[in-house]
């Protein structure tokens, strides 16, 4: 859906709702939920557990641990979200909630996913969501019966009907490291790679990716580490398809700084849509070393 | 720094107020400076950048004049011809720039100073509400409406989506508030009425000024009797737009606000409501995300589903990337960290320029 991956779509949703759009169901932010995207592990006694988005009400002192599904769930992660149980004290000390006491701080785990996990092996200590969308009727979002949240306030919002005039917002979080987000990468990194060149002349491959994504910093190491090789691959790619007219590497870089060469980028204009085209198809048939340029 | 002509503030204010009185000339051939007749004018200009960095990159000035701290007498030789204009960098977001040069030049040399790709100058945009606002500053001596889809849009698209291809009409003297509410009156063309100028004169403790004040933030100053009833005047129109230029840079940055372990998403994108629905939402994009005047904006267009579009673009002004949602009824306009609020604005007011006057901005107040 989109040309992205069901969790970077569900990523967007989580991040919408907490928001207050006029154009979209801001149903979360009206119960004063913030989204916070997380990306060290919570330790909790022997476990460790990484949700992708926790939402913390601080007036209501609700905190909701989510994890974005696809359409499996695995038995050893649910043993270990469920250690949560009475150590809401976990979140606090390890700095993931802030602005609520110990003693009131309220918490629960959510699965979401695009899929019914109700039909799934999971105990009903979780809350489980289920994200449907169709071009007609809209986007909704349902708490699954058996399955639902414990915290009154919040269960009585569901479901969540956006009307089909109100479609998801999907340019908060615009990609990750998922094989279906590719066309969003090659997307995101020719749009800085033209902002950098605007704006700074010169720019490295790693500025460019850190630049494409608004929640660089909550990516893990590896992923980072992933992310940078890809846009370096993305680089010559669009460099190959002719973006050569505007920049060129730097000697001597490896391919990891680039320059602007042109007096003007405008041009890029009139190729924009072959150079996505072109570089999305491209990029899963070459390796670094394929490519013929000065490195 | 060459030979300095004025070694204050008060001097370049005496000067203007001469002009104002129209008996600059002796003063001027003191100075041995020739303005002519040309009335004064003054541009507000939204920078990012410090004045070291426009001397630096901008190869049109030709010498410079320190008058203070913050004022500055700029010699440009540019391809629009040669001449002198005043630099105020008072106010680091606004500056204001004074010329008595003639209009042509002027308006020649804002635009080429701006016009850099990447140059960190903008102008102000006002939209159409806030330039009517500024009728309510003194008594209403005249309007200019000015609407341009065809500047932007081709023949076709204007026959099949819009009512007008272009509309202008400048009227001034006692009958131009009759015929401006005969217009707004008028249900066709209310929706066309794009307030591109508007002209008053205010009056305040026994002094006055003529203004003619455009949406683009430049005043032509036609008489008048107290320059710092003017100065002031320009500041007060500054203040309500920064008001609005701070409400969009406090709330509708989207970006991410790192925490202890975790990142805060932060902001909302902006929103336009149209007033009619836009059919084809594809062609609308291609004309209005093509890198070129009026609008600068190159991006690429992906649709998302029936009737649901984005862009991923960058700002060609300066360099800001963007992102925009759109409808038939909408766009969802989203700037991300660092970008400059003003970007909402322009797209904003070219948006109700050259094609829907009545669209409306929603955004929260800071």
């Amino acid at each position: 859906m989109y040309d992205l991956s069901d969790h970077t779509v569900q990523m967007n949703a989580w991040i919408a709702l907490t928001r207050s759009d006029p154009t979209f169901s801001h149903t979360l932010a009206e119960l004063d939920y913030e989204c916070d995207i997380v990306e060290p592990p919570i330790f909790i006694s022997d476990h460790d557990v990484r949700p992708d988005v926790v939402l913390t009400s601080p007036p209501q002192s609700h905190s909701l641990l989510v994890d974005c599904k696809s359409s499996t769930v695995e038995e050893d992660q649910l043993e270990r979200y469920q250690s949560l149980g009475g150590r809401e004290d976990a979140l606090i000390s390890q700095g993931v909630v802030s602005d609520v006491t110990v003693e009131n701080l309220n918490a629960e785990v959510t699965l979401s996913s695009f899929e019914d996990l109700s039909k799934r092996d999971i105990p009903s200590v979780f809350a489980l969501v289920q994200f449907q969308h169709d071009p007609g009727s809209g986007f909704s979002v349902w708490n699954l019966g058996g399955y639902e949240f414990e915290f009154e306030p919040l269960r009585d919002v569901f479901p969540i009907n956006g009307a089909p005039s109100e479609p998801l917002p999907v340019s908060y979080y615009p990609y990750d490291i998922y094989e279906e987000d590719r066309r969003s990468f090659v997307r995101h990194v020719l749009q800085s790679v033209i902002s950098l060149a605007v704006k700074e002349g010169k720019f490295s491959a790693k500025a460019v990716v850190q630049d494409s994504h608004r929640y660089w910093e909550a990516l893990s190491n590896q992923k980072q580490e992933e992310l940078v090789r890809r846009a370096k691959q993305t680089i010559y790619e669009l460099y190959e398809a002719g973006l050569d007219d505007h920049i060129e590497v730097i000697a001597g870089t490896d391919g990891a700084e680039w320059k602007r060469i042109s007096k003007g980028i405008q041009a890029v204009n009139d190729k924009t849509d072959y150079y996505v085209d072109r570089v999305t198809e491209a990029l899963d048939q070459k390796t670094l070393g394929d490519y013929d340029v000065d490195l | 720094m060459s030979t300095v002509p004025f070694s204050s503030r008060r001097e370049v204010l005496d000067l203007f107020q001469a002009r104002l009185e129209n008996t600059h000339q002796s003063l001027l051939e003191d100075l041995e400076l020739e303005f002519g007749q040309n009335m004064l004018k003054t541009y507000l200009i939204e920078t990012n950048i410090t004045v070291d960095e426009l001397l630096d990159s901008y190869d049109a000035i030709d010498g410079v004049n320190e008058v203070d701290a913050d004022l500055y007498f700029l010699h440009l030789v540019g391809d629009y011809g040669t001449g002198g204009v005043f630099l105020d960098t008072l106010d680091k977001r606004f500056w204001a720039l004074y010329s008595m040069e003639d209009s042509k030049f002027t308006g020649q040399a804002v635009s080429d100073m701006l016009a850099r790709e990447g140059s960190g100058l903008d102008r102000m945009w006002l939209p159409g509400d806030h330039v009517e606002s500024i009728a309510d500053m003194g008594d209403f001596e005249g309007i200019g409406l000015t609407y341009d889809a065809d500047d932007v849009f081709p023949e076709e698209f204007i026959q099949e989506h819009l009512l007008f291809g272009d509309l202008s009409v400048n009227t001034s003297g006692h009958g131009a508030s009759r015929l401006y509410s005969l217009l707004k009156d008028s249900d066709d063309i209310e929706k066309f009425l794009s307030l591109s100028n508007v002209q008053i004169r205010r009056e305040v403790g026994g002094e006055f000024v003529r203004e003619r004040v455009t949406n683009e933030g430049a005043f032509t100053t036609r008489s008048g009797s107290n320059i710092e009833l003017h100065i002031e005047t320009v500041n007060q129109i500054k203040q309500e737009y920064k008001k609005t230029l701070d409400g969009i840079e406090a709330n509708h940055i989207v970006g991410s606000n790192p925490q202890e372990t975790s990142v805060r998403a932060e902001g909302t994108p902006a929103v336009i409501e149209f007033s009619e629905a836009v059919d084809d939402i594809e062609i609308f994009l291609k004309h209005v995300v093509d890198a070129r005047d009026p609008f600068r904006l190159w991006g690429h267009i992906d649709r998302l589903q029936e009737g649901y579009y984005k862009v991923d673009g960058v700002d060609m002004h300066n360099g800001d990337k963007f992102s925009m949602e759109m409808t038939n009824d909408w766009i969802r306009l989203y700037l991300y960290e660092g970008a400059c609020g003003n970007t909402v604005l322009r797209i904003f007011t070219n948006l109700q320029h050259y094609y829907d006057p009545s669209a409306r901005l929603v955004i929260d107040d800071v």
